[in-house]
């Protein structure tokens, strides 16, 4: 794995106002991205995470902050010879195909718009595509009603692929998809990236899904990275108090992941910490271990071990 | 007696490209107090079997035979003013997204008052605004006249599937049919909701039918299971044997495509699709993705009691560990 970063995201912000009230849907978030790896981003809704993805996207402009790519700035306006190298597929194969358009329209859309290969090779390079994500050139005059709900998350990869790209955020590419689906979808990402050596941001709700895909996990709520590292160590020495309370409310199947899932005591009045507004940390209305500290000053991200990071006050305490 | 069971249940649809046979002699049982699952993937007749038995198909194009008796009587020759007496008083329902499950013109309180008046619990609105406080406090809501006079929009997710926790208990009924309750939330939420439902449900002597695609939220709430595919109930068994010891090739297979919190595999695909129904495979219809398939699966599989309440329709469970 190389030492520079292929994405990095420094200090980035992104405000709304809603009703005159602002709203901090992202409060200066770092992250580093290394080529080839899988970096997975997982939150609540409400955490942030398809903000930052949109903002990587350049769907949206940063209030502040800045995320360079190779190390250059990179624009909410930016060249098209950009934009076809960071690529996205998002969550619900339902609403993000045209249903007027056909599979190769679709997946024909981004070659010509980026001018990928001559008109003549249109068509058989949407056959080549269709082919990489496993479905076949059959497919290719079928309108989206006519494919289930994994068919439809492949051509959505496959018009991802079609500007071959180098970055692809994947915005809860499975959750809308049956296990026995996603399992294939998930397996499709995996080789898909070894073949191509992509770059992923993983932005989903279910640390279980990244798991075994992610190098690295980075757990965000309200707008902050409250936790981040090698996703073994996350997963086996939770640091911060949210991730625990993600991990412990995931439902599992065997015996031995309930003898790994973190305790937690589910206090049933703070099921949203409601309508408590905290000056520090913004978990601490949801906190059963929360101090006064954490209720008046906002915790920061501190090493705590190797590469893994985590913004509590009272870490070592959980450990 | 049971205090749900459902007969060979049979529910077909007349379409333009021919009869499509969506439950196939569907055979449940849940006892009184108990929580039961029904399992499957989208698209196996999980839902239309809840549905069938709130007798919510009857003006719809459905075909529907067979039998659901309800604490003995019959609920699918059940009048509509038969029906009100049951639905929603001794059988109550959660529903998945609960900001779609309420009427977003009306206040929760106008909502819920309706329902306390309806059961028979109160006659005026100011007895019914009594139950519903104390109902919704129950379910931890700490400010109960801010979620009574709220509009269903300015509830956040889980206040709202707490609101239809307390609609659906408040009359105290027998039984509770909770369709994916809490899977549009949040997992911390979702995980929330189905701590709240069990402990309400043991607390008022209910028993919860759950219907769910999940087998961690089966695992966590549920007593016994029924694993359903393709509109046919092939495993049967209490929460416990079935997953430390499946026998039917789809159970398998449906615990292996879930992503775990330990090991090194990448959960395990399902090859092939879940079938056109106006189409089906004959005999067992998961057997042109089953891994085991033999001739013999071309006819209608037999169903093997295994002892213990474990039963599995399948030819082959005797050859598995």
């Amino acid at each position: 794995m190389s030492a520079a970063p292929v994405l990095s995201v420094q200090g980035l912000s992104k405000h709304y106002r809603v009703k005159g009230t602002r709203v901090d849907a992202l409060a200066g978030v770092d992250l580093e991205i290394r080529r080839g790896e899988t970096m997975a981003i997982v939150g609540e809704s409400g955490s942030g995470k398809t903000t930052l993805g949109n903002l990587i996207l350049g769907l949206e402009r940063a209030s502040a902050g800045q995320i360079l790519f190779e190390g250059a700035p990179l624009q909410m306006r930016r060249s098209s010879a950009l934009r076809r190298r960071i690529q996205v597929v998002q969550q619900n194969p339902f609403s993000t195909l045209n249903p007027k358009r056909t599979v190769r329209a679709t997946i024909e859309l981004p070659l010509r718009a980026y001018k990928m290969v001559s008109r003549d090779r249109y068509r058989s390079r949407v056959g080549e595509l269709l082919d990489i994500v496993g479905m076949s050139s059959t497919h290719m005059n079928r309108y989206p009603a006519a494919l289930s709900g994994g068919q439809r998350q492949r051509v959505a990869l496959a018009r991802a692929l079609a500007s071959e790209p180098e970055i692809i955020v994947l915005d809860e590419p499975t959750s809308a998809l049956d296990v026995s689906v996603q399992a294939r979808v998930l397996a499709l990402l995996v080789e898909l990236q070894r073949t191509f050596d992509l770059t992923y941001i993983f932005i989903t709700h279910d640390l279980s899904v990244v798991r075994n895909i992610a190098r690295r996990v980075s757990v965000m709520y309200r707008g902050r990275v409250v936790e981040s590292g090698p996703t073994e160590s996350v997963f086996a020495e939770p640091r911060h108090r949210y991730t625990s309370m993600l991990l412990s409310s995931i439902p599992v199947v065997s015996d031995e992941e309930i003898a790994v899932k973190p305790s937690w005591t589910w206090d049933p009045g703070a099921i949203e910490g409601q309508g408590q507004r905290s000056e520090g940390c913004p978990f601490a209305p949801r906190c059963p271990y929360a101090v006064d500290a954490c209720w008046s000053e906002m915790p920061h991200l501190e090493s705590l071990a190797k590469a893994h990071l985590a913004a509590c006050h009272r870490p070592a305490e959980l450990a | 007696m049971a205090l749900l069971e459902t007969t060979n249940l049979h529910v077909r649809f007349e379409l333009f490209e021919g009869t499509s046979h969506v439950l196939n002699g569907v055979n449940l049982r849940v006892e009184r107090g108990e929580r039961v699952a029904v399992v499957g993937e989208s698209g196996c007749g999980k839902s239309l079997t809840a549905r069938a038995v709130l007798g919510l198909l009857r003006h719809t194009n459905a075909h529907i035979d067979g039998s659901v008796r309800f604490d003995g009587s019959e609920l699918l020759s059940l009048s509509e003013r038969g029906w009100r007496a049951i639905r929603g008083r001794r059988i109550g329902m959660i529903f998945q997204d609960p900001t779609a499950a309420l009427n977003p013109t009306f206040t929760v309180g106008d909502q819920l008052f309706k329902v306390i008046i309806r059961g028979g619990r109160a006659r005026t609105k100011r007895q019914a605004r009594e139950i519903a406080r104390e109902a919704l406090r129950h379910t931890a809501i700490a400010d109960p006249d801010r979620v009574l006079h709220a509009y269903p929009f300015q509830l956040s997710g889980g206040l709202a599937q707490r609101v239809l926790i307390t609609m659906a208990l408040v009359n105290e009924p027998e039984l509770v049919l909770a369709d994916e309750p809490g899977s549009a939330l949040d997992v911390t939420v979702q995980e929330q909701t189905l701590r709240l439902m069990r402990a309400l449900g043991d607390e008022l002597g209910a028993a919860v039918l759950i219907i769910t695609h999940n087998l961690g939220v089966v695992r966590e709430f549920a007593q016994r299971v029924y694993v359903m595919y393709a509109g046919s109930i092939v495993e049967e068994a209490d929460v416990d044997t079935l997953f430390h010891a499946p026998r039917h090739p789809y159970t398998r297979a449906l615990l292996e495509a879930v992503p775990r919190l330990t090991g090194e595999m990448l959960p395990q695909p399902i090859e092939g699709v879940v079938p056109d129904y106006t189409a089906a495979p004959v005999g067992c219809r998961f057997h042109p993705r089953c891994p085991h398939m033999r001739p013999t699966c071309k006819e209608p599989p037999p169903v093997v009691d295994l002892g213990g309440g474990h039963r599995v329709a399948c030819v082959l469970p005797e050859v598995q560990p």
